[in-house]
This record gives C-alpha cells, sequence and structure tokens, in this order.
C-alpha cells in the first residue's frame, strides 16, 4: 500500500518534472512582469492611447461603404458599396490628382531623407560641444512654427514686390519672377521649406544613434591608417545602418499622406495643375456637402496605399539588408 | 526620499494640468438685480412673453475675439427681463472653425441646446433635414411677428430655406451691409493731380485711360491692385460672372467662363499685367501684401469690402493725414451683390421646451425687440444728439464689446443704422449709392440642392469649376494665347457642362 502511493508520488513528481512548458512557462512570464513592472506601467498609457484612438475608431471605416447620415448613426446608414471610390476615381483629374500627390510625397522623401542624416554626420565631427549644442538646438527650433507661419514666411521672401529674393534677382538684372504663381517652383518651394523645417529634428534620433557607436572602433581605425572620410564610410554608416534604414521604412509609410494645410495654403489658381493633390480634391469635394463617406472613403485609399508601399518596401530591405520592421 | 516627493509632485501637476481643458463655459446669468445695477431696473416696459415663471432657455453663442461674450452684457440682461426668461448660455470658442467644429459635434452626439445660431444656413439646413432642428413653418400659428415679418421679406426669407422647400432656421437680417464689397480710388491722389473720373461710372477703356495716366506719374506701381477676389468681383462690370449663373434676361442658366464677355474681361487683364498696370502676383498676393500696396502708394483703385475704406484709410492717415479713398461708382455701372447676410438661428428639435422657446423666438420680430437688440436703451447704451442717435462707445466695434448688441444668436433681425454710424462719409455714401448698381441676388447663391443634384455639382461642377480657374490664371498671365480660346471651350464643354446646366434648370424649377 505504501509501496503503491511511493509509486504514484514518483510518477507525479516525475509528471511534473516533463511538463516544464505550461506551470514553468506562466511562472517565468509572471516573473518577467514583476521584474520589468514600472516599464510596463509607463507603457501603459501609450498602449491604451492607441487601443481608444487608433484600433477602436478603425471600424469606423465602414462608413467608406455607406452613406453616412448623422442622425441614423454608423448601423443604420443605407449601404452603398463602392459609390464613393467609384465617385473618386471617376473624375477627369484623377491621374493628375494622383501624380501631383504621389510625386509631392516622392520627392519629400527623396529629398527629405538624406539632409538630416547629412546634417548629423556633419554635427557629430564638430569638437567643441558648446557650439554642438547651440547649433542643434537653433536647427530644431522650425520644427514647432505653425504651417500658416511658415507659408506666411515663404510668401513674404517670394513676393515680387518686397520680396528679398526678387530684390536680389532685381540688382542682378534677372527680372522679377513671381515664384508662387509659376507651376515649376511649386513643388520645389514645397519641399525645400519643409526639408528647411524638419531638418534639425528629423536629425534628433540620428544624432542620438551616432553617439552610441563605439569609440574604440574609431582609435582602431585610427591607428590602422583611416582618414576621416574612410571612419565615415566603414565605421560611422554601417553602425548606424539600421537606425537608417528603419526610419526610411517608416517614411515610406507616409509617402501618399500629403498634408492638406501646406498645400492649401501655397496653391493659387495659377498652380492648380501642380498644387491639387488628393486632400484639396477632397475638401473641394466635401465643402459643397458635409460628405463624410467620401472623406473616408478617399481616406481609407491613402492608407491602402501607404500600406502597400511599406510592406514593399519592408520586403526590399528584408531582401538586401538584414533591417527590416518584420 | 525628497527627490521621489518631488517627482510625485511632479507627476501629479501634469495630470491635473491634463484635466484641467474644457471647452465649454456655463455662464452663470441668474444675476438679474445685482448690486452695480440695482439703479436702472425695467430695461423695457411691460413686454413679459412668460408672466408668471420664470423659463430657462439654453443657447450656444459663439465666443468671438473681438467681442467675447459676457455674463453682464446689456443684450442678454435685455432680453431676460423683457420676456422673463433666464438664457442658459453655452460660450464656443469661435476662433477659425472651431465654432462649426463644436456644432457638428453637438449634432452628433446629442446634447444641442436649445437655440442654435449659425453663420452659415446651410450647414445647418443638412442636419436639419436629418432631423435636428425644428421646421419653423410648423408652428407658424404660433408665431404671429414672425409671419408677419416673413410676409414682408419673402424674398430674403427664401434664401434660408432648404433643398426640400423648408424653412428650418429662423432668418437674420441686419449684418450683411458689412459684407458689401465697392470700388474705391484714392480720392487725394486724384485731387492731387487733378485727375478725374471721365464718365460716370467709368467705362472700361476709361479706366484704362486712367490707370496709364496713374502709372506715368508713379512708374513703380500698379494702380489697380486687386486680391485674387478681385476677378469674381470685377467680372459683373463686363457682363459675366466667374461661375454658372443664372441670366435673367434670357431665362436659363449659363456658365460664365465660356461666354464672349468672359474672353473680353480676360484679354482686358493680361493686357493690364503685359503693361504692369496691376501687379504680376494678383493670385498670389496675401491681404497684408495688398494693405500694403495701398498704404504705400502702390495701388490707387481696388475693389474690396466697404470697411476696408476705413480701416486702411486709418493705416494710410498715419503716414500723409491727406490719405482719403472716394466710393467709385463701379465699372460700367454693374457690381455683383454682396451685402449677403448669412447669420440665422435654429431650433434643436430634442429640446424639450419648443413652444416656449418658439414663442421667445417669435419675439425677436416684434419691432420692439428689433429697436432694443439694436440700440439698446437711451441713456444707458446711446443717447440722442442733435436729433441723432449716437452710441456710448468709442466705436460700433466698443460698442459691440460693452453691450453685446447685434451680436449673432442675441437678436435675429436688427437695424443698419447702428453699423453705419462707425462708417467713415464715403463708406456711408458707399452704402447708400452702391445698391443702385448691383445686380439682384442670383439664385445660384443661395438655391439649396437634392443630394443628387449637389453630387452633379461637387463632381462635374467643381472639375469644370477648377478648369476654369486653372486657365483664367493661364490666360491673364499669358501662359496660355488667347489662340487657345476655342480649344479651351471644348474641353469645357467635353467635361459635362450642359448636364450641369440642364441639373441646374430643373433645380431651379423646383424652386419656383
Amino acid at each position: 500500500m505504501i509501496l503503491f502511493v511511493e509509486i504514484i508520488k514518483r510518477e507525479l513528481n516525475i509528471k511534473r518534472l516533463l511538463q516544464p512548458d505550461k506551470s514553468r512557462q506562466r511562472n517565468d512570464l509572471l516573473r518577467k512582469v514583476i521584474r520589468s513592472k514600472y516599464l510596463l506601467i509607463l507603457l501603459l498609457p501609450c498602449i491604451i492611447y492607441y487601443i481608444l484612438f487608433a484600433y477602436l475608431p478603425m471600424w469606423g471605416i465602414l462608413i467608406a461603404f455607406k452613406n453616412y447620415q448623422l442622425f441614423a448613426g454608423f448601423l443604420k446608414s443605407p449601404w452603398v458599396g463602392f459609390k464613393y471610390f467609384k465617385l473618386f476615381f471617376s473624375s477627369p483629374d484623377i491621374f493628375e490628382l494622383l501624380r501631383n500627390t504621389f510625386l509631392i510625397g516622392l520627392y519629400s522623401l527623396i529629398w527629405g531623407f538624406p539632409f538630416p542624416l547629412i546634417f548629423a554626420l556633419i554635427l557629430n565631427e564638430v569638437k567643441n560641444l558648446k557650439f554642438k549644442k547651440l547649433v542643434q538646438t537653433i536647427s530644431y527650433m522650425p520644427h514647432f512654427l505653425s504651417t500658416v507661419v511658415v507659408v506666411g514666411l515663404i510668401q513674404l521672401f517670394l513676393s515680387p514686390t518686397y520680396g528679398f529674393v526678387n530684390q536680389i534677382l532685381q540688382r542682378l538684372r534677372c527680372g522679377t519672377i513671381v515664384f508662387l504663381q509659376k507651376s515649376s517652383y511649386f513643388r520645389t518651394i514645397y519641399i525645400s521649406s519643409g526639408v528647411w523645417q524638419n531638418l534639425g529634428w528629423n536629425a534628433i534620433i540620428y544624432i542620438a544613434a551616432l553617439t552610441n557607436i563605439d569609440p574604440n572602433l574609431y582609435e582602431a581605425a585610427k591607428i590602422d591608417g583611416a582618414n576621416r572620410f574612410n571612419c565615415l564610410i566603414y565605421i560611422t554608416l554601417p553602425c548606424i545602418s539600421q537606425t537608417i534604414i528603419t526610419l526610411f521604412l517608416l517614411s515610406t509609410g507616409n509617402i501618399v499622406s500629403v498634408g492638406f494645410e501646406k498645400v492649401f495654403l501655397l496653391s493659387n489658381d495659377a498652380v492648380l495643375n501642380v498644387a491639387d493633390v488628393i486632400q484639396t480634391y477632397v475638401w473641394r469635394q466635401g465643402l459643397q456637402n458635409a460628405n463624410f463617406s467620401y472623406g473616408t472613403a478617399v481616406g481609407l485609399f491613402n492608407s491602402v496605399i501607404n500600406l502597400l508601399f511599406l510592406v514593399m518596401g519592408n520586403f526590399l530591405a528584408r531582401r538586401y539588408s538584414e533591417t527590416s520592421l518584420w | 526620499m525628497s527627490k521621489k516627493f518631488i517627482i510625485l509632485v511632479l507627476v501629479l501637476a501634469m495630470c491635473f494640468s491634463l484635466t484641467a481643458c474644457t471647452i465649454t463655459k456655463k455662464a452663470d446669468t441668474n444675476k438679474d438685480g445685482t448690486n452695480e445695477n440695482q439703479q436702472d431696473s425695467s430695461i423695457t416696459a411691460e413686454i413679459k412673453i412668460f408672466p408668471k415663471d420664470k423659463v430657462t432657455i439654453s443657447m450656444l453663442l459663439p465666443n468671438v475675439v473681438s467681442w467675447p461674450v459676457q455674463d453682464d452684457w446689456f443684450a442678454i440682461k435685455a432680453i431676460e427681463e423683457a420676456t422673463n426668461v433666464k438664457l442658459d448660455i453655452q460660450k464656443v470658442d469661435a476662433q477659425g472653425d472651431n465654432y462649426n467644429t463644436k456644432f457638428s459635434l453637438l449634432v452628433a452626439a446629442g446634447g444641442l441646446p436649445d437655440i442654435v445660431p449659425l453663420y452659415s444656413v446651410t450647414q445647418g439646413n443638412i442636419y436639419a433635414m436629418q432631423g435636428a432642428f425644428i421646421n419653423v413653418e410648423n408652428y407658424m400659428s404660433k408665431t404671429p411677428n414672425l409671419k408677419k415679418w416673413i410676409e414682408e421679406n419673402k424674398d430674403h426669407t427664401d434664401t434660408f430655406r432648404a433643398s426640400n422647400g423648408n424653412l428650418y432656421a429662423y432668418p437674420g437680417m441686419g449684418s450683411g451691409i458689412d459684407n458689401r464689397r465697392v470700388w474705391f480710388y484714392r480720392k487725394d491722389i486724384f485731387e492731387k493731380h487733378n485727375l478725374k473720373l471721365p464718365e460716370t461710372p467709368v467705362t472700361p477703356d476709361g479706366l484704362y485711360d486712367i490707370l496709364k495716366k496713374l502709372k506715368e506719374l508713379y512708374p513703380d506701381s500698379y494702380p489697380l491692385g486687386n486680391r485674387s477676389h478681385g476677378i469674381e468681383l470685377m467680372s459683373p462690370s463686363w457682363h459675366t460672372m466667374e461661375r454658372v449663373y443664372y441670366d435673367f434676361d434670357n431665362n436659363k442658366f449659363v456658365f460664365g467662363p465660356v461666354e464672349d464677355e468672359w474672353k473680353e474681361f480676360l484679354m482686358f487683364m493680361n493686357k493690364l499685367i503685359k503693361e504692369q498696370l496691376t501687379p504680376p502676383d494678383m493670385f498670389s498676393i496675401t491681404t497684408t501684401g495688398w494693405i500694403d500696396l495701398l498704404v504705400q502708394n502702390k495701388a490707387f483703385i481696388t475693389v474690396d469690402y466697404v470697411g476696408r475704406m476705413d480701416s486702411v484709410g486709418a493705416s494710410g492717415k498715419e503716414y500723409n493725414p491727406n490719405f482719403e479713398f472716394g466710393f467709385m461708382p463701379p465699372v460700367n455701372g454693374v457690381a455683383k451683390y454682396t451685402a449677403v447676410e448669412y447669420g440665422c438661428t435654429l431650433v434643436s428639435s430634442s429640446s424639450r421646451k419648443i413652444d416656449d422657446v418658439i414663442k421667445l423666438m417669435d419675439w425677436f420680430y416684434t419691432d420692439e425687440a428689433i429697436e432694443l437688440l439694436t440700440w439698446g436703451k437711451e441713456g444707458k447704451t446711446y443717447k440722442i444728439i442733435d436729433g441723432k442717435k449716437q452710441f456710448i462707445a468709442d466705436s460700433y466695434h466698443d460698442f459691440v464689446k460693452k453691450y453685446g448688441l447685434t451680436t449673432i444668436g442675441l437678436r435675429t433681425v436688427h437695424k443698419e443704422d447702428v453699423i453705419m454710424l462707425s462708417y467713415g462719409k464715403e463708406a456711408v455714401k458707399a452704402t447708400l449709392e452702391s445698391p443702385q448698381y448691383e445686380l439682384r441676388n442670383n439664385p445660384v447663391e443661395y438655391m439649396q440642392l437634392t443630394e443628387a443634384e449637389n453630387e452633379i455639382k461637387s463632381t462635374i461642377g467643381a472639375d469644370i469649376g477648377k478648369y476654369a480657374s486653372e486657365s483664367r490664371a493661364q490666360f491673364i498671365l499669358g501662359e496660355k494665347s488667347f489662340d487657345e480660346w476655342d480649344a479651351y471651350v471644348k474641353e469645357i464643354e467635353k467635361m459635362g457642362l450642359a448636364k450641369l446646366l440642364d441639373m441646374y434648370t430643373k433645380a431651379y424649377e423646383r424652386y419656383k
């Protein structure tokens, strides 16, 4: 009898030992959570924010397929299927719109990407710490200016009557150019002012990544006879390549989301053929009737395009480098 | 220990600051008969709508930076005392588009006050047709004063109707004159150089001659200085419009930008640009840039809000004490009708006291109320000097700021003479003389369309409009030659112009 009990006890013990998965895993997980509880509490507001404001509202996307009536609410508004998408694509200017939006987004990406990086690399070479901090602080101040202020500055500088750019041109006898009314200058003005505004802010992450590079690598390279340029190519860039690729991928996720404000403020009748983007088009349509469904449909289209670009970018990144978002 | 304490205090402070933002404030207007105003009670005679118990009615009011809503505003007290109503006011910051946004939120989420004033009736009508607001005409039997007023102002009232023909908005009237845009010119410069407008009203050729003369006298200037909206305001002088409009002479809808008159207008503007008689950046110039041109003697003739004659004139006087604008009859004697009243008031259909609210709304249309809510009380808000009324304030702006009279919501109709009191001599002249040149308000501006019609307007209409806007800039700036005019007209017709005009014709039939 006692032997029987002993045998069963031993079997149970063996069973517990042979079952490391569930209970021990649960214990491990619990221990990990308790160990890093402060980090998780720090993360909690972010998680709540995203659940409340990003995931939960997602079900509102379905009004893109309905004719949303304010009083009927989400559920009772009638279904219209792809009506608003068809409406959007049947516009005669649709190719021009898509081209304008895509080009502005693409150029912003191509031009807006290298400059913060170059700026961070150059700033990293500066020895005087105070000067470095000063330049960095001044460089990210324009980021905080509102779009309206930046456009006001642009209009001030480029005015043919009192803008200083035209005054310089007049001194050089080049005649006056009304920049804001020429389609050929629109994209340049839009993108260069964007680059200027966000240069310092976008460089912050690069500067932070650069400080993480082990100085021993540089010393070892110098001993091996590397000059500054060699250090840059063989040490600095490879060390921050992960950061660069990640940030680049994140930017591709915004390629078609050309904001409404700046384009709207900078545009006028004379540049409509390059300045009309998807958002200004929808605003014009929506102005006639408070058409929530139409706006949502186009927004959904925007997001899908952005997602496609992001997936494509990630696929390429995974194929040709070790860094990718997933 | 102390470090942790400091951190805790900072975190708590951060949390409290996050919870401290509220958009709406409830004004406590239960202050009838406060200590300071014991002396002047009974603002009006015995007009009390609700003689027995005080009725509480809630109202949404926009809080405009120029005249923020004050709880002790004379206008509010006057309404309360005259009608025995307690106004429960919800103030909403009206900067930018905040008021419209808050309004949309309240409609969607519920919680609209009883009375909702709006700047634009179109937005209100959209929600009204979905059931948010009451149909004014359903209660017409209980609102005799409103009925009488509507009969006297039928055309004006019709502009507030929704596309299904119903009237959901209590029409406003009185601030339209501030919206009026007129032609004005630098009277002092003309007098200095002995220039005269050739025949009144001046023809385009006459205008061109004057501009040439001004350019000779001031080579650095651009004598005709307009902002981008100048195109819309000047085109009626050439008997056309920049959009679809109803041609009363031929009884049909036409699209301005394909007419020969429009081509002439564009050619005229193109000539002005080539000869530097108008600023080359007329499409991108900002308001401040345009004001600078006027003040610095770089522009002498323009079309803009009648109030600008005084405001820009005041800026100019700082540099040149003789600076003065004079009213100029529009070119060819034709001007667009611009003195439009947009403001209206709606009553929410979810209100629990509809019968009381409509009684209050009805009171707003009585002559006593109109007078009271325009001028206020003699001795308190205005006094009579030499038989003419003069407000007890520095200016009309100050008058509104102090007493809240004539603000949207605290009146439906008000008299126009109080606004004109603050106009300078020439602005008054403009207000009085301009109407004889103005076209009738075109139905296209206020005709309300059904959803299907709106779709045509927002697709074909918007696309044609965009192409026309693009092209007019290109023609005027010389980027497109006028040889391509026929191709441009054909392009517009291909875009579906006939269908658009057809839609408007059918909508107008229904409207009539």
